[in-house]
């Protein structure tokens, strides 16, 4: 018996080591010499999206790579300048600091041949509004102030002064859908699934519900002829299998990969690894309302006890970068902390100590960290945890599920929470100290009361469009954050993709999605 | 036997309603707020307060329970899922036939070599073959599915690239999850059968086949399998009823858009609609796979046979007695 389990085990260590070798079979076969059509991407995608049209659902990133292939927007951006490009308006005009006038091009056809024009526009912008999914792109527009001009001029209208406005409008979540195509399918619910109202480069082919999303070329596509035949997103849950299958040649692209798994194919001259630097933020609001995280001496002592390069190399490895304020180093607003005022994102453990001697709780206490589970995240509050045992204070790690969480953050029940905002806009992470919003209105924050004066710059800031006056005040409102330490700042996630090595022309889109709209082959 | 299945299918009205009450009381319980899921985290209190009004969730639990069983039963309706607004039965049934096939493909894998192995090891019992069947089958029963199926991309397609690593569009493409699922199942059903043959074998009738000159395969299949094979029979039906809701780690790995798959994100997104309408299409199959079982072992076992019968007679009989 003995010899025989020593046999079948043998056996099976040798068909593991087969698997794991690196090695491809000597004698090609078919399979391994047909090589994927040149004019067929195939991307591996993390789950299957809950809508191909925009308007029908909240914003849900599994959407994301798919919108901007079957949409265009008023503007493109343009990731590597942080600048905006010409789309379907070819100019812009901020009239004043609420209403910008739009110049559409006259040759832009949905996919099922319906012209788009100001009032589909306005269609996507009322229908955005009073969908109530999508507040966080369309709460700001006053549709009672937005105005078709003609056929070809629209006035859009914010509700306040919005510098950051085009953020939001290059994203997909704004993508144009005509009214027309819309009303011939039969009502904007036909959209969800087999959308025909879009007017991107590429047009809807099929749904394999929870099994891929196939996209076709867009013919008359307004920008040129976009160079893939079809486009496949092929639903692949497990990080795991994505990766297998970008190395089998089964898919071209994987998107969202497992950091730790990039190292194992970062080597081959077959793949790319592209790594874009992104506004994401990694951040941990501490509850100013609890009493502990009350005494600013206990927050500042805790942000000196962390090593944040350590903290961003552990948890991101070289897909991440070092941050040392409450926005990201590429935020339009981030200001360098200068020696005006004292920034506690450093590490400086006597510090820490000493100023927890200092506060109300000398002897250390314990708190719940909670996160939704991902690989950063646990990363990142395990070494939090760790860290914070040099002062005696023992944190408690509590993942929870998504819809738990947001529920908790957006009624204050928590201690700390870790969050990433992925909103450009720094107005969208600075409402989280806005002490005059609760919880609940925030969606979340700390709670922290800033007092009048800071309130007072944040208005002004809000008001403010000339760029330079603005980012003057924004640095003035970081310094009183950096110094009260609501939150504390972790580090910027990159966003990372693994291809096959002759893919070119992706980029990201400003809310940090992978947009492979111009993606071609070298 | 008919009147048996009549009663059988409706002894599933009270099991379905059952298991509703027991995931509606679940889903109320269960802290989340699917509004989120709905309108975004970023929404308005106002925008999540009207959706909660518009999904009737502010409503007592026993009026939602009241409507939701009302909209079943009378018109079928399980909803529409919070994820993608769509009609939950529709992207249930969509999903369904490719698990089941999935399921029904891996199990006749597993069974075809899974019984000769337990034959084998049965009537060679000690032998090396009966200790290399059973050592592999404990191999099968025990390896990680995650892990073999990973294993097996790596091997089959990546290296060799003799089967596609992911989706089910063509005939190689059923290869992988099918053997992942049936390895696992086939040492289940090994030692199943090995366990079940070897009481047989031993049993007097067995002795006498022999003893009347019969072939050795005559008397292995015909009088020794066909007796063993109420526990095999049983085995194979808990099998099925639990892959049909369990193959989600196959559904994951090679992209197979199952129902398993299907519900896992449904409970992560607390999609109870979803979550309840997989539930309720898992109950009637599984159901109506054990009533499937349940007339096999009477097809299989002429004693079950004959004792319906019998009971048959005497409820005629007593009926004949009675006017």
């Amino acid at each position: 018996m003995k010899k025989i389990l020593a046999i079948v085990l043998a056996a099976i260590l040798l068909l593991a080591t087969a698997a794991c070798s690196n090695q491809t079979a000597s004698t090609p076969t078919p399979a391994a010499s047909a090589k994927p059509a040149a004019q067929k991407l195939t991307v591996a995608h993390k789950g299957n999206p809950t809508s191909l049209n925009h308007l029908t659902v909240s914003n849900v990133s599994v959407n994301g790579p798919l919108g901007h292939l079957l949409y265009d927007t008023l503007v493109n951006y343009d990731s590597e300048t942080d600048s905006f490009k010409p789309s379907i308006a070819t100019k812009w005009e901020q009239i004043d600091s609420t209403h910008v006038k739009f110049t559409l091009r006259n040759d832009v056809k949905a996919h099922d041949g319906s012209p788009i024009k100001a009032s589909d526009v306005l269609y996507t912008v009322t229908t955005g509004v009073n969908s109530g999914k999508l507040d966080n792109y369309y709460a700001r527009f006053k549709l009672e102030d937005c105005k078709v001009v003609d056929d070809y001029t629209i006035i859009l209208a914010t509700k306040t002064p919005d510098p950051y406005l085009f953020y939001t409008i290059a994203n997909n979540a704004m993508g144009i859908v005509s009214e027309a195509a819309v009303k011939k399918a039969g009502g904007l619910d036909s959209q969800t699934q087999k959308p025909s109202s879009g007017t991107g480069p590429y047009k809807f082919v099929s749904w394999d519900q929870g099994a891929k999303v196939v996209l076709a070329r867009n013919e008359n596509y307004w920008g040129g002829k976009p160079f893939f035949d079809t486009i496949e997103f092929r639903i692949i849950t497990d990080a795991s299998a994505r990766m297998i299958n970008l190395e089998s040649g089964d898919v071209n692209i994987v998107l969202d990969p497992d950091l730790n798994q990039i190292k194992t194919i970062a080597s081959n001259k077959k793949f790319q690894v592209q790594n874009f630097k992104t506004k994401n933020l990694n951040m941990a609001f501490f509850n100013t309302t609890k009493d502990i995280f009350s005494d600013v001496k206990v927050r500042q002592a805790i942000a000196l006890a962390l090593d944040y390069s350590q903290n961003a190399k552990v948890s991101m490895g070289e897909y991440g970068y070092v941050t040392d304020s409450v926005l990201a180093n590429l935020s339009p607003a981030y200001a360098k902390p200068d020696s005006s005022y004292t920034n506690y994102y450093h590490y400086d453990l006597a510090a820490a100590k000493k100023l927890l001697a200092e506060s109300k709780y000398p002897n250390g206490f314990s708190f719940t960290l909670k996160y939704m589970e991902n690989a950063i995240f646990t990363s990142l509050a395990q070494l939090i945890q760790n860290q914070l045992n040099q002062l005696n204070i023992k944190v408690t790690l509590q993942p929870t599920a998504s819809t738990v969480f947001y529920n908790d953050a957006a009624s204050g029940n928590f201690d700390m929470y870790l969050a990433a905002p992925s909103n450009p806009d720094p107005f969208a992470t600075l409402i989280f100290f806005d002490g005059r919003l609760t919880f609940k209105s925030a969606n979340g924050g700390s709670g922290w009361k800033g007092g009048d004066q800071f309130y007072a710059l944040l208005d002004k800031a809000k008001a403010t469009m000339d760029d330079k006056a603005r980012n003057e005040i924004m640095k003035q409102l970081q310094a009183t954050i950096n110094s009260n330490v609501p939150a504390l700042t972790l580090g910027s996630q990159n966003r990372v993709l693994v291809a096959d090595a002759n893919l070119t022309g992706i980029s990201l889109t400003p809310f940090a999605d992978i947009n492979l709209s111009k993606a071609s082959r070298k | 036997m008919l009147r048996y299945i009549v009663k059988r299918l409706l002894w599933m009205i009270p099991v379905v309603i059952g298991v509703l009450c027991i995931v509606f009381v679940l889903s109320v319980v269960t802290p989340g707020d699917p509004v989120t899921t709905l309108v975004g985290a970023d929404a308005s209190a106002e925008a999540k307060e009207a959706m909660r009004e518009k999904l009737g969730l502010n409503d007592p639990v026993y009026v939602r329970f009241a409507n939701y069983v009302i909209k079943i039963v009378t018109k079928g309706d399980l909803g529409n899922s919070y994820t993608s607004n769509q009609p939950v039965k529709t992207e249930i049934l969509d999903r369904f036939p490719v698990t089941l096939k999935l399921t029904i493909a891996s199990v006749i894998v597993a069974l075809l070599l899974s019984v000769p192995l337990g034959i084998i090891s049965a009537v060679k019992r000690y032998s090396w073959i009966d200790n290399l069947s059973m050592a592999l089958s404990l191999i099968g029963v025990s390896i990680p599915q995650f892990w073999f199926a990973l294993l097996t991309l790596l091997l089959f397609a990546v290296n060799l690239r003799w089967l596609p690593a992911s989706g089910i569009s063509s005939v190689k493409g059923w290869v992988l999850p099918v053997l992942m699922i049936g390895v696992g199942n086939m040492g289940n059903f090994a030692r199943t059968t090995r366990a079940s043959m070897l009481e047989v074998i031993q049993q007097d009738y067995i002795r006498t086949a022999r003893a009347k000159g019969q072939k050795e395969a005559t008397v292995i299949i015909k009088h020794g399998l066909r007796n063993a094979l109420i526990p095999i029979v049983a085995n194979v039906g808990n099998v099925v009823g639990i892959s049909l809701g369990g193959a989600v780690i196959a559904e994951n790995i090679f992209s197979v858009a199952g129902v398993g798959k299907y519900m896992l994100d449904a409970i992560n997104s607390r999609d109870w609609p979803a979550v309840q309408g997989g539930i309720i299409l898992l109950a009637i199959a599984f159901s109506i796979i054990m009533l499937i079982m349940d007339l096999l072992y009477a097809a299989i076992d002429p004693r079950l046979k004959s004792e319906f019968r019998a009971r048959g007679r005497k409820k005629a009989g007593r009926k004949l007695q009675v006017a």
